[in-house]
């Protein structure tokens, strides 16, 4: 019932997207702009499921959409919010939510204010990696883009402080500080782990701070920048693997993700690179779980070419192994990942992809990218080959 | 012979010349600069400079395509046509901008500057400006 529901909305906002006459009006002497997306993607794989989709016999489970509002209310007074909204295996399954919806004041170049809830900035790509057709790939890398972790990071209730400052002949420094409480989801990949752990979460907060700085020259495509994010987590789960129930709390000790990344985009050309580690100490209420810790390290190679102004060709090479500390070598300890793209942009507002993945590994049942044991009765198996079609449109 | 060397020398250099010389920066008339650096410009049609040096509030305007959107971007911009429309669809998407308004034409464009407040834009250097101010690049 969920999931029909869920398509309706999709169906509704791709009727909507339909519609480009809509994107700007005036209410009250203000411009109000509306854009919108869709895609629809299909997977398919020799071996193991992926992302709780049944791709080994083909799924279309893999659909989203949001459609956003917004408006100057003064010339440094931006507002506007997005509603999003995805269908991924046995992720989210259709239900519409709040993506963004914030209040923006920019007092000056170099200083500006948002609060509400907010896109975290993190890397190339945290903030734009629900909006395929901004880029290459039908599926970013997901050493660092989860799309079963997406919840983790994506945005959070809060503010940024944020500017731009220009250093003439060397070009321009961004940044972003922010901080704030990260949205929940239990329909995410963190809860449909754990729970083939036989844990289930009955209460999970993250309050998260962080920064973003990166570098732009003058002349030339190149970003350069870091980002570093500090969350703290919190909650209480049951442990189901005796015989009856047993209530606990949890919470972070530590859990910094420090990144570093460049990007280059030039005479069709376009390079991007991050690496990532991830640092992590949780903490158990219950005596006989010990305190645990990882320190998982993520990143990924890639380039693309624009062969045709309709035509782009690209690869990527991206690696997670989820702690460093240990054996890399085991399948359940890495997923490697090497991807061929096409993309045909056929108008402006629409692309068709094609993708094949080459993927080595499924890493372990705690740090999930996109292996499930749930969605694998049969075992997992160490390679897995993926087919993935996408198509989007948007306005 | 002086006369044909001094004429391929001046063939060399218009050939040289790059074509962005062809290209007028307009403004309203509310914008109360006379000229911008090329950094503003820059900064401005990538959504990250909502106002001049000298205060005045300002909104860039596209052209859709043709040999002045070309050279502008080019020249100015340092981004193709697709990249900077990637660009501004990242800001509206994150909610971080507005996608600017865009003309098939330099007449459009500069019907439309003309009549908005703080509008900028950019047009073949030969285009009529009535209504217009032509701003110089520092």
């Amino acid at each position: 019932m969920r999931l029909e529901r869920g398509i309706w909305v999709q169906a509704a906002l791709a009727a909507w997207l339909v519609w480009p006459a809509a994107a700007q009006f005036e209410v009250a002497g203000k411009k109000v702009q509306v854009h919108g997306f869709f895609s629809q993607g299909y997977a398919l794989s020799d071996t193991n499921n992926y992302m709780t989709m049944n791709t080994s016999q083909g799924s279309l489970a893999l659909t989203d959409g949001g459609v956003n509002i917004s408006t100057k209310l003064t010339n440094k007074l931006r507002v506007g919010m997005q509603a999003y909204t995805r269908n991924m295996g046995q992720f989210t399954n259709g239900k519409p939510e709040i993506d963004w919806a914030y209040a923006d004041y920019r007092i000056t170049d170099w200083l500006g204010v948002r609060g509400g809830k907010v896109k975290t900035v993190i890397g190339l790509y945290n903030d734009t990696q629900d909006m395929e057709f901004l880029h290459t790939w039908a599926i970013l890398p997901q050493s660092l883009y989860a799309l079963d972790l997406r919840a983790l990071n994506i945005a959070h209730v809060g503010g940024d402080l944020y500017g731009d400052v220009p250093l003439r002949k060397l070009g321009t420094v961004s940044y972003t500080v922010y901080g704030g409480r990260q949205p929940d989801d239990k329909r995410g990949g963190y809860y449909y782990g754990l729970a083939d752990s036989k844990l289930a979460i009955d209460r999970f907060q993250v309050w998260a701070k962080g920064a973003d700085v990166r570098w732009m020259p003058a002349q030339g495509g190149l970003t350069v920048g870091a980002s570093w994010n500090d969350q703290r987590q919190e909650g209480s789960a049951r442990d189901l693997r005796f015989g009856r129930p047993v209530p606990f709390e949890f919470f972070s000790r530590k859990n910094n993700t420090y990144r570093g990344y460049a990007e280059y985009q030039g005479r069709g050309l376009k390079f991007a690179a991050e690496y990532q580690r991830l640092w992590a100490v949780q903490k158990y209420s219950l005596p006989f779980i010990p305190e645990g810790s990882f320190d998982s390290r993520s990143w990924y190679v890639s380039g693309a070419y624009r062969i045709h102004r309709v035509l782009e060709a690209g690869s990527y090479h991206a690696r997670y192994v989820t702690d460093w500390r240990k054996d890399h070598r085991p399948p359940g300890a890495h997923v490697y990942d090497t991807a061929v793209t096409v993309r045909v942009d056929v108008k402006p507002y629409w692309n068709v992809k094609v993708e094949g993945h080459f993927l080595d590994g499924y890493a372990s049942l705690q740090s999930t990218r996109g292996f499930y044991a749930r969605n694998n009765p049969q075992g997992l198996v160490p390679r897995t080959n993926l087919l993935v079609l996408r198509t989007g449109v948007n306005f | 012979m002086k006369l044909r060397i001094a004429k391929s020398i001046m063939l060399v250099v218009a050939l040289a010349l790059p074509v962005w010389a062809e290209v007028a920066v307009v403004a309203n008339p509310s914008v109360g600069a006379s000229e911008i650096s090329a950094d503003e410009l820059k900064r401005v049609f990538l959504g990250a400079k909502s106002s001049l040096s000298d205060g005045s509030a300002v909104e860039p305007v596209l052209m859709q395509s043709g040999a002045a959107h070309e050279s502008f971007l080019k020249e100015y911009v340092g981004k193709t046509d697709a990249a900077l429309r990637n660009h501004f669809k990242s800001l509206v998407f994150t909610g971080k901008g507005s996608m600017p308004k865009s003309f098939a034409s330099d007449a459009d464009v500069v019907a439309y500057v003309a009549k908005t407040k703080g509008a900028i834009g950019y047009v073949g250097n030969a285009a009529a400006a009535a209504g217009v101010k032509r701003l110089a690049v520092k």
